[in-house]
């Protein structure tokens, strides 16, 4: 090699060297002290070995005023590129925090936006992981636009590719509005997303607030819903990003990935026995969900929200599948304003990214009250009858035991365009339970003077042998078989065999409308 | 392609031994694989799960849980009937565990706190209705 060109490779390697070490040494040391890993760190856990491509790295940004022209901000703030995991394509954007303070400014943005059409371009997941004090002031309205291009490809990217966004540290401002337009959002222990700060709501409404009580994973995933998964650090952070991948495919036109079938499901003895005889007696259906998919491996989607409905990906024989259950422990099961939208945001998903839906049904109806019919009940729980009606994705219902009302309805029931519905012989169908119905029925003939409670106890149980049971309702062809429980995981998985060629049309429209 | 049985992989790390499934990789996922618009380098490792960073200790100890200052006072989920209190006041509770029954849309429904702690006082009794918000009780 000519010494020209030698000396090329070696000022090659000394830029490369320090642009790749960020905010340097003490920054970065203050980042791990923080308890944080370091943009490329996380990036390095995330991605198969040796796979990362990074583009981008010689970005230089574009602020000439209050001090900034000169300044040096290696990758102007973010690491931007592609790479693999567990060989699938992905692209990635990550935040680093010791360039002044991960802030975005428009050459910044404007890198994440163009790794968001990458991967649209090559049906691949985007993942973004925010580490960022905000918008950097100093470049004005130009920091300010960058942010409205990356919400504007999330919205392009949005049922095309799965988008899932890693909070790591302060995401706060407008920039919270990134991570909500992805699918799925993981926020570690240690990090605050909120649109306004505790020092703007104290100068605005006086309110004192601290910023994890405001903004940390038990403010926004057990209250607001905003969060699908808690971290409790960065590590795990990345581990729950990968194990949802497996789950996914890498675009809307691709299947999740297959695993191995494993043998023949056997009959699950196990599974007669969760379901208490007394109908008062709540249990967990985690405990059903568990036994009906593979190997009990069960990724729950926002665990903490809305725990009256639990929903989150399994496999059933190697496939992904989305499994929506009441929860009777919480709640009764009944669904509110909550869990009608935490359901019909995830059934739509799976129906985006191809992947079937089975349906746990224990549910006594809508909650009654109020708060509820004041915040709009009939609107949210629209949505989820809305979600079921319209996905074309395999659909199979499993009534465990109370299928009541519009309850009943909304867990994709037949008429919503259930493929395959199956009843326990615990099952109860019927539009009301037992004694409303009495009350409904013979209002007039049970009045005190006439009745001493005996012949009300009658119809109860008259109305409840008729209705508490699976036969009305199969009889009607509104279930397609009644199971003892222990078949139900090899049930399900013939079924899902049976639908894998599913082809299901809609007319041809814009969007659909549904009730936001 | 590199993908092979055995190879490490997060999801192979999940489940339970003991209930049925396969978790290991199949012609599929590697027929997929091929299809990548891009193979990955030669010398990648697929699915390695052992980074090749450090990670320094401050990032991996364990945090104390979160409390907001709400979580002392437990109010009840839903409007119906106390019908068992499970805990009495100086006892330890967890968040998993019931601390009172209340049956609402004819179902048993277990109320337990949002965090840990020691019960200060218990406000209502078996055989009290409450309200969606009632304080049933308060943690130390």
């Amino acid at each position: 090699m000519e010494a020209v060109t030698k000396e090329r490779m070696r000022e090659l390697d000394r830029v490369k060297q320090r642009l790749q070490l960020g905010g340097g040494g003490d920054r970065l040391e203050k980042q791990h002290t923080s308890g944080k890993l370091s943009a490329r760190e996380r990036l390095a856990l995330l991605l198969d070995r040796k796979t990362f491509r990074e583009a981008g790295l010689f970005a230089k940004h574009n602020g000439r005023l209050f001090g900034m022209d000169g300044k040096d901000l290696p990758a102007d703030g973010v690491v931007t590129g592609r790479g693999h995991v567990d060989g699938r394509l992905v692209h990635v954007a990550s935040q680093d925090f010791t360039v002044a303070g991960g802030s975005a400014g428009e050459v910044h943005a404007n890198k994440i936006a163009d790794t968001m059409k990458a991967s649209l371009k090559t049906g691949s997941p985007f993942i973004f992981i925010n580490d960022s004090g905000g918008a950097r002031v100093q470049e004005g309205v130009g920091s300010l636009a960058g942010y409205a291009r990356i919400f504007y490809q999330n919205v392009m990217l949005s049922g095309v590719v799965p988008q899932i966004s890693l909070i790591c540290g302060p995401c706060a401002g407008g920039a919270a509005y990134s991570p909500a337009l992805t699918d799925f959002i993981i926020q570690t222990h240690d990090a605050q997303m909120f649109i306004t700060g505790p020092a703007v709501i104290k100068q605005v409404t006086g309110e004192i607030v601290a910023p994890e009580e405001l903004g940390g994973p038990r403010a926004q995933m057990n209250k607001s819903g905003v969060v699908h998964f808690v971290a409790e650090n960065d590590v795990e952070a990345v581990k729950i990003c990968q194990r949802l991948l497996s789950f996914l495919p890498n675009n809307n036109l691709e299947e999740p990935a297959h695993l191995d079938a494993g043998g023949a499901p056997r009959d699950d003895d196990e599974l007669n026995d969760i379901v208490p005889a007394d109908p008062k007696s709540g249990y967990d259906v985690k405990k059903i969900v568990a036994r009906v998919v593979d190997r009990g491996d069960f990724l729950e989607v926002q665990a903490e929200f809305a725990k009256n409905l639990v929903v989150g990906f399994g496999r059933i024989r190697g496939r992904s599948v989305g499994v929506v259950a009441n929860q009777p422990s919480v709640l009764a099961g009944a669904l509110d304003i909550d869990a009608s939208d935490k359901g019909a945001r995830f059934v739509r998903f799976c129906n985006a990214f191809n992947i079937p839906l089975i349906t746990f049904v224990d549910i006594p109806g809508f909650l009654p009250g109020l708060d509820q019919e004041y915040g709009g009940i009939i609107r949210h729980g629209a949505k989820l009858l809305f979600a079921y009606s319209a996905a074309t994705v395999p659909k199979i219902t499993v009534i465990l035991r109370k299928a009541y009302g519009g309850g009943y309805i909304a867990m994709c029931s037949k008429e919503l365009g259930a493929d395959c519905t199956l009843a326990w012989p615990s099952a109860e169908i019927a539009v009301m339970g037992a004694e409303a119905a009495v009350e409904v029925l013979f209002r007039r003939e049970l009045v005190p003077a006439q009745d001493n409670g005996s012949k009300r106890r009658e119809l109860v149980q008259q109305f409840s042998d008729t209705f508490a049971t699976p036969y009305v309702a199969a009889g009607l062809r509104l279930v397609d078989d009644i199971i003892e429980p222990a078949e139900t995981r090899a049930q399900v998985a013939e079924a899902l065999q049976a639908l894998a060629a599913k082809r299901d049309w809609r007319p041809q429209k814009k969007h659909g409308l549904i009730p936001l | 392609m590199a993908i092979e049985d055995g190879v490490a992989k997060p999801w192979a790390r999940h489940g339970r031994e003991d209930l049925q499934g396969s978790h290991s990789l199949t012609s599929p996922l590697a027929r997929w694989a091929r299809e990548l618009v891009e193979p990955p380098p030669p010398d990648a490792t697929p699915g390695e799960s052992e980074p090749d960073i450090a990670i320094p200790e401050s990032v991996l100890h364990v945090r104390p849980p979160l409390r907001l200052a709400e979580d002392a006072v437990c109010r009840s989920p839903i409007a119906g009937l106390v019908i068992a209190v499970l805990a009495a006041a100086g006892e330890q509770v967890g968040r998993r565990q019931p601390v009172m029954v209340i049956e609402a849309m004819k179902m048993q429904n277990n109320v337990s706190p949002e965090v840990d702690g020691v019960l200060k006082a218990v406000h209502v009794a078996p055989g009290d209705a409450v309200k969606a918000g009632q304080v049933l009780f308060e943690l130390v």
